[in-house]
């Protein structure tokens, strides 16, 4: 019936534009069910017909991009991509960093202030350790997730999702931080800062598995979404 | 003199201004909006019906619709209602309109040739 070419044709224009597919999903329903209705207000075939019907609701192709439009005017992301895509993961990426070391801080100062046998302790050393990669790695993986998630939700497709990996990578490698352990109060040092060349290869890979892993999972549920539509 | 104004929603915002109308009035779907619009237009205002659902979506983005699926005459369909929001933005719009309309009828009706009688005719 013509009704499902011109719905599989909106589909894959709106899916081609990298909206999301609940609303591909949504959206491809309303205008399944606009057509019903116009097949059903008239009893004669032309009433069903592809060009009525293209006359009746517009061309899909300036349909799609019509709702591909006013998707990304209703996100913060959609309208200022550069913005919320370059400008932004660096910043959000240093200040969960400077949350988690203040907080992580704060607390070994008062474990290690209640209880000074913990300095000694092999546990709490590696445990310190762990805290200090986990101020970069937490980061770095929380922001290139939110990001990647806000991309494709906002309907701004992979390249914003890849922008901003590339970002996230670039500040992982350059990362340098040392970390030196007290053995009495006030004896411990830590500094934190980025460098060239870089020295942290690892946090290179962590913001690409992370992205890849969101894009994944999205182009999955895209695919889920039946293609065909019934005849 | 009063400061510049603008009228961004003098074409921009009449199928969302319309369809906050109409909504107001009752609960409706797409299909029954474009009908709506076509039968108490006379048929004047014609445009591509697809081009209803990108305005509904970006009005229940903003919080002035809802939408819920419902069974209509046995069909599924996704059916708009206007929310508080929507009244607010409704009353605000009305105006507006009201006034726009208000000042294109003074000046079609030739109140504008009266009130520049003073300026002089340019020159040739």
């Amino acid at each position: 019936m013509s009704s499902a070419a011109l719905l599989n044709q909106l589909r894959g224009e709106l899916s081609r534009r990298r909206l999301p597919p609940h609303y591909i999903a949504r959206a491809v329903r309303e205008i399944e069910g606009h057509c019903e209705d116009i097949a059903s207000e008239r009893q004669d075939s032309e009433a069903a017909s592809e060009a009525t019907l293209c006359r009746r609701l517009g061309d899909p192709v300036r349909l799609a991009a019509d709702m591909a439009s006013e998707f990304r005017a209703q996100h913060f992301a959609g309208r200022h991509p550069w913005l919320v895509f370059l400008g932004a993961p660096l910043p959000c990426t240093m200040a969960l960093a400077a949350v988690w070391y203040f907080i992580g801080f704060c607390v070994l100062e008062a474990v290690g202030a209640l209880v000074p046998q913990a300095r000694a302790n092999t546990a709490a050393i590696v445990l310190v350790q762990c805290f200090c990669v986990g101020g970069v790695a937490v980061p770095l993986l929380g922001v290139t997730m939110i990001f990647a998630r806000w991309a494709l939700r906002a309907g701004c497709g992979l390249r914003w999702v890849c922008a901003a990996c590339v970002l996230q990578c670039l500040l992982g490698a350059s990362v340098h931080t040392n970390l030196t352990l007290p053995t009495a109060p006030g004896k411990g040092s830590f500094s934190i800062g980025l460098g060239v060349p870089p020295a942290n290869l690892a946090m290179l890979l962590l913001p690409c598995a992370c992205a890849a892993a969101v894009a994944w999972r999205y182009l999955r549920q895209s695919q889920s979404l039946p293609w065909e539509m019934p005849r | 003199m009063s400061k510049s104004r603008t009228n961004p929603d003098f074409l921009n915002g009449v199928p969302e201004l319309l369809l906050l109308k109409l909504l107001a009035r009752q609960p409706m779907y797409g299909y029954q909006l474009v009908q709506a619009i076509r039968v108490l237009s006379a048929g004047e205002l014609a445009f591509g019906e697809g081009c209803i659902y990108p305005v509904l979506h970006k009005m229940e983005t903003a919080g002035w619709l809802t939408s819920r699926d419902e069974l209509v005459g046995g069909r599924s369909r996704v059916v708009y209602r206007l929310t508080a929001s929507g009244k607010e933005r409704l009353a605000g719009s009305a105006a507006q309109w009201q006034r726009v309309v208000s000042a294109v009828e003074r000046i079609m009706q030739g109140g504008m040739n009266e009130q520049c009688s003073v300026a002089e005719p340019i020159a040739r």
